[in-house]
């Protein structure tokens, strides 16, 4: 953590105290719970699951009957 | 002065664990990412038979050590002691980069560096 972050974050503690700072850092990254929910879906999704994701959103051909002719 | 202290140790320490954080989800990020990617190229008929295999034996490997390093930060959750989630999670960050090192013969350059990019910043959080 260089010096300027230091500093900015002791003045931010002085203007509005300690519990806002922690609130403040807590909201500019990912929380430990973030982290949790990542490494969860990251555990539970398999290469075959992508693979049939990505199969799903291909375009489809219709089974519509076409018009009657005339 | 030493409650100044004392507060910014707090703070300086809060701010590291939230890079820690950071870079886990980034990582889990960039692998989705390469996943989505192969999947599409798969999709598309565009992976060699081999590569395929690799993929899918580098991605379970992941898979794992993801699930480890889970079940390890939310032991550090719970309890506050870091000695199992560290080695854990270095143990994902490699085997997602293992992963992304198998695909590279098959993305474009540009997704490569992007990937590497992610990766890489995921390290140094």
């Amino acid at each position: 953590m260089s010096d300027a972050v230091l500093i900015a974050i002791m003045n931010m503690v002085s203007r509005v105290g300690i519990d806002a700072t922690i609130v403040f850092l807590e909201n500019r990254g990912a929380s430990i719970d973030d982290a949790i929910a990542a490494l969860k879906m990251a555990s539970e999704k398999k290469l075959s699951d992508y693979v049939k994701e990505d199969a799903a959103t291909r375009v489809l051909p219709t089974t519509q009957a076409p018009p009657p002719v005339a | 002065m030493t409650k100044a202290l004392l507060i910014l140790a707090t703070v300086g320490l809060l701010a590291g664990c939230q890079s820690l954080f950071t870079g886990i989800v980034t990582l889990t990020a960039a692998v989705d990412s390469a996943s989505k990617e192969y999947a599409h190229l798969y999709n598309s008929g565009l992976v060699p038979a081999d590569v395929a295999g690799k993929a899918t034996v580098a991605h379970a490997s992941y898979q794992k050590a993801a699930g480890v390093a889970h079940d390890a930060l939310v032991a550090y959750k719970a309890s506050g002691d870091p000695t199992q989630y560290k080695a854990a999670l270095e143990a994902a960050r490699s085997a997602a980069m293992a992963f992304v090192a198998v695909l590279v013969p098959i993305l474009a350059p540009e997704k490569v560096e992007s990937l590497k990019t992610q990766l890489q910043r995921a390290q140094s959080l």
